[in-house]
């Protein structure tokens, strides 16, 4: 079988990109995107390559960059924009491929392999003159000649050449269209093409092939390899195994010992036999509705939340947000779960319970949420809160079949249920702050607060 | 980099034609100070950003008597980049 042609297309730090792109003034400069200070979220979210530089960190407060980096500049998050970007560019990728796979905001995989004869400057199943030095050679050389088994090809390499022209002309075209720099990783698997465009962090190209990957992928730390996180990572080197060819030459014992299932899939990641397909999806759908598993609706507090009032608002809130949501995407949930962050030693918990009966009333799932917290905690100064979480999962349709009752309960359901698609269409219509609970109008700081608004669903991870 | 200092993004009232299959042909730019340049000739349209004064949207370059200029459809704006230092621009 011919070896697919993949890319990874990453943006070099996108959201400070962005910002740098549509003012001039911030380019060259040490900027980073951070949250807003005074309601608590003031953490470091992006940063351009000069903050990087001065050692600003993503997920330190702003304080802490600020005194690594006096000069840097602080820039307020534009969800709109990012999306738009995003979005644009999966566009472009569109014209090469039906074959996109976003990854969040600002990575995509693309799978070129079915348009490299139009596009990448190979005729597919023939043989090609080779004119001078293929052009990734130039950057990456890879010295000294390796053994290469009989069975991997010259052909694949080759058609990963013409797959460097595409990332070259989708570089070129990103940063003449959109005013962004995109690290391009190229190779015949995800994982390795993801691996190529960690490694380059600004505006370049990094072909992985079956001719060099034992160069090139193999001596980088493991924890550079998807899916292996810090944990993963300090598990595997309390055993030894420090980079990825480590990895990819554990041994079954070890890592069915240690990791079980998830060990052979990482060794045979590293091994560059990852199969998974680049999943082609609907390009007129947004990337992140897709399989909606839960819905749920977190915040910090702009203060902590100490008495039982505080933290019923922000459960109302958070609730309102859940049902309305839960509603606009025809669901209705069996399970409400709530986390609960303290204000003293940041710890947190979470609870969840299970219904008989599957409900989308915004009133449902907020008293449930308040019933969890109440059954596990006092509300008191030594309790504080800072930050709640609410979601609904375990979902089923909401025009599936419903079980009536003999008292009449469903009847009364069913009104309230109409209610709150009333109050939905107004919202629709005037905005979400048109109509309002008396419970969440008794915090001042909370009032301004918009959570189905401010709501951004991040895309799903790798394995689903 | 030559020309960042004094090019600024200037919004704009632009009169354009908008085609039955959708198309969109600039016909005349309005400028702050009231005066109304009639585009002669558009030469190429393109999605491109705008490197000197930030932002991106889609490229009109167009023929304005003797001057060739770029003019920008930020959707739903149109803009220049306008030369700061000389007062006015195309």
């Amino acid at each position: 079988m011919r070896d697919r042609a993949i890319l990874h297309i990453d943006m070099n730090a996108f959201y400070a990109s962005v910002a740098q792109h549509r003012d001039p003034a911030l380019r060259r400069k040490a900027i980073a995107v951070a949250g807003d200070p005074k309601r608590r979220n003031g953490i470091i979210l992006a940063k351009s390559r000069e903050a990087k530089a001065a050692g600003v960190k993503t997920g330190e407060a702003i304080w802490q960059a600020q005194q690594k980096c006096p000069q840097l500049i602080i820039v307020p998050p534009d969800y709109q924009a990012y999306k738009r970007y995003s979005k644009l560019a999966r566009m472009l990728y569109y014209e090469y491929t039906n074959q996109v796979e976003p990854f969040g905001l600002d990575e995509s995989w693309i799978d070129v392999t079915g348009s490299l004869h139009l596009f990448g400057g190979t005729q597919p199943y023939r043989e090609t003159h080779q004119t001078g030095a293929p052009p990734y050679r130039q950057t990456h050389q890879t010295g000294a000649s390796a053994y290469t088994h009989p069975l991997e090809t010259k052909a694949s390499t080759r058609s990963l050449e013409s797959a460097y022209r595409v990332a070259q002309e989708i570089s070129e075209r990103i940063k003449a269209e959109l005013g962004l720099t995109v690290s391009i990783g190229v190779s015949w698997n995800k994982v390795f093409a993801k691996l190529g465009s960690d490694t380059d962090s600004g505006d370049g190209i990094l072909c992985i092939t079956r001719d060099n990957y034992r160069q090139l992928a193999w001596p980088m730390p493991a924890a550079s390899m998807i899916y292996i996180g810090p944990v993963t990572a300090r598990k595997l080197a309390a055993n030894g195994f420090y980079t990825i060819g480590d990895v990819a030459h554990a041994s079954d014992t070890f890592l069915q010992t240690r990791f079980g299932k998830i060990g052979f899939m990482l060794r045979s990641f590293a091994r560059g036999e990852d199969r998974s397909q680049v999943r082609v999806m609907d390009p007129a759908k947004a990337d992140v509705d897709y399989v909606i598993k839960g819905i749920g609706n977190g915040l910090t507090a702009p203060h902590d939340l100490v008495t039982e009032k505080d933290v019923e608002a922000l459960v109302w809130l958070l609730s309102e947000s859940v049902g309305q949501r839960l509603r606009e995407a025809h669901f209705r949930c069996r399970t409400v779960s709530v986390a609960a962050r303290r204000a003293g030693d940041l710890s947190g918990y979470s609870r969840q319970t299970t219904l008989s009966q599957p409900t989308c009333l915004t009133r449902d799932i907020a008293r449930l949420a308040m019933g969890l917290l109440r059954a596990n905690q006092p509300f008191d100064r030594a309790h504080a809160l800072r930050a709640i979480h609410v979601r609904a999962t375990n979902l089923a349709a909401l025009e599936g079949p419903r079980q009536l009752d003999l008292f009449g309960e469903e009847q009364a359901t069913w009104r309230q249920e109409r209610l709150d698609l009333a109050i939905d269409e107004l919202r629709r219509r005037f905005g979400n702050n048109c109509v309002r609970r008396v419970v969440e109008l008794s915090d001042e700081a909370m009032r301004q607060v918009d959570i189905k608004r401010d709501n951004t669903v991040h895309p799903i991870g790798f394995l689903r | 980099m030559k020309g960042i200092s004094n090019r600024v993004k200037r919004y704009v009232s632009v009169v354009a034609r908008m085609d039955e299959d959708g198309r969109v042909r600039p016909l005349s730019v309005q400028w702050y100070n009231g005066e109304t340049y009639a585009i002669d000739e558009v030469r190429s349209v393109r999605r491109s950003a705008a490197r000197r004064v930030g932002g991106d949207g889609i490229c009109y370059t167009v023929r304005i008597g003797r001057t060739i200029t770029s003019l920008y459809y930020e959707n739903p704006r149109w803009f220049v980049e306008e030369i700061a230092n000389e007062g006015r621009a195309i």
